[in-house]
C-alpha cells in the first residue's frame, strides 16, 4: 500500500481526477482505510471550494474598481473605436 | 457562453453602458493577475490599463472561441510576457516567471515518519458550512493566505479556483504545461490548507 506521505503527494491529481485507473483506485482504497488521510483529502477540496467562494463574493463585491479617470479614457478610446469602425 | 455572446453583441454595437459594466466586472481580478507577473503597483496598473486598450482594439475580432474572461486574461499575460522580454533589464518588470518549481513537493515531509505514515496528523478545520460568520473568517484566511502565495502558485490557484477557469484554459494564459500547472495549484491549495489548519484549529476537536 502506498504511503500516507505518498497520498498527500498525489491528491492533487486525485482531485484533479488526472490518475491513471490503478493509481485512482490505490489512493480510494488509501483514504478509505486511513483517516488522516481521508481528512487531508477533505480539507483539500474545502480549500478549493471556499476560495470558489471567495470569488463569488469578489464577483458580488468586487476588491476594487476601476479609477473613474481610467474608465473615461477607456470609454474615449472605445467610442473611437466604434465611430472609426462605423464610418469605415 | 450565451451571456458572453450577449455582451459581445452589445460592445460591437457600441453600448457604452455593456463596455463600463466589463470594466467593472472584471478590473479588481485583473489587477490580482497583474499582480502576480509584476512587482509593484503601479506596473500592475498599468498593465491593466495596457490590457484594455488592446481589448477595444481587438474586440472586432473576438470570435468567442473562449470566454470573455479567459481571453482578457490571455492578453494581459501575453502583454505581461512581452513587456518582461524586453524590459529585460530593467528593474519594475522584475517577475517570477522563472520561479523554480521543481523543489520537491515535499515541503511537509517533517509531518512524516521515515515510512512515511503521519507523525504530526491534520488537524481538524472545525469548518461549519452553515455558520455564515466561520466562514467569513475562514475566507479572511483563505485570502490571506493567498495574498503570501509564490506569484506562479497565486496565478494558478485564482484562475482556476477563484475565477474558476478550466485546466487548460490557466494553461493557455499561464503558458504552462498541465503538468506544471497542476504542481502550482496543488502546492498553492496545500499551502493555503496549511494556513488555515494553524489559523483555525480547536484542538481534539473530531470534524463532524
Amino acid at each position: 500500500m502506498m504511503s500516507c506521505e505518498e497520498f498527500t503527494d498525489e491528491v492533487g491529481e486525485y482531485i484533479e481526477g488526472t490518475l491513471p485507473f490503478g493509481e485512482r483506485i490505490q489512493m480510494w482504497l488509501h483514504a478509505f482505510l486511513c483517516d488522516h488521510c481521508k481528512t487531508y483529502l477533505q480539507q483539500m477540496r474545502d480549500v478549493a471550494d471556499l476560495m470558489g467562494e471567495l470569488g463569488e463574493r469578489w464577483r458580488e463585491h468586487p476588491e476594487e474598481e476601476a479609477p473613474e479617470e481610467l474608465k473615461g479614457d477607456l470609454l474615449d478610446s472605445y467610442r473611437e473605436k466604434v465611430d472609426g469602425e462605423s464610418t469605415e | 457562453m450565451s451571456d458572453d455572446a450577449h455582451i459581445i453583441e452589445r460592445l460591437k454595437a457600441g453600448d457604452e453602458k455593456a463596455f463600463e459594466a466589463l470594466i467593472d466586472r472584471h478590473y479588481a481580478a485583473m489587477i490580482r493577475l497583474a499582480e502576480t507577473f509584476v512587482s509593484d503597483e503601479s506596473s500592475a496598473e498599468e498593465l491593466v490599463q495596457e490590457t484594455w486598450r488592446v481589448v477595444i482594439d481587438k474586440l472586432d475580432t473576438f470570435e468567442g472561441r473562449s470566454k470573455l474572461k479567459t481571453w482578457i486574461f490571455g492578453i494581459l499575460a501575453n502583454l505581461a510576457r512581452q513587456r518582461r522580454r524586453s524590459d529585460q533589464r530593467e528593474k519594475p518588470w522584475s517577475t517570477i516567471m522563472e520561479e523554480p518549481i521543481e523543489e520537491s513537493a515535499g515541503h511537509m515531509t517533517e509531518r512524516f515518519d521515515a515510512e512515511g505514515r503521519w507523525q504530526a496528523p491534520p488537524r481538524a478545520l472545525q469548518l461549519d458550512p452553515e455558520d455564515e460568520a466561520m466562514k467569513t473568517q475562514f475566507l479572511e484566511h483563505v485570502q490571506a493566505a493567498m495574498d503570501e502565495l509564490p506569484a506562479r502558485q497565486r496565478a494558478a490557484v485564482m484562475l482556476r479556483d477563484v475565477q474558476g477557469l478550466s485546466s487548460e484554459e490557466t494553461c493557455e494564459i499561464l503558458d504552462v504545461s498541465k503538468a506544471n500547472q497542476r504542481v502550482l495549484l496543488h502546492r498553492g491549495r496545500a499551502k493555503i490548507r496549511e494556513t488555515l489548519e494553524d489559523a483555525a484549529v480547536v484542538p481534539g476537536e473530531v470534524r463532524s
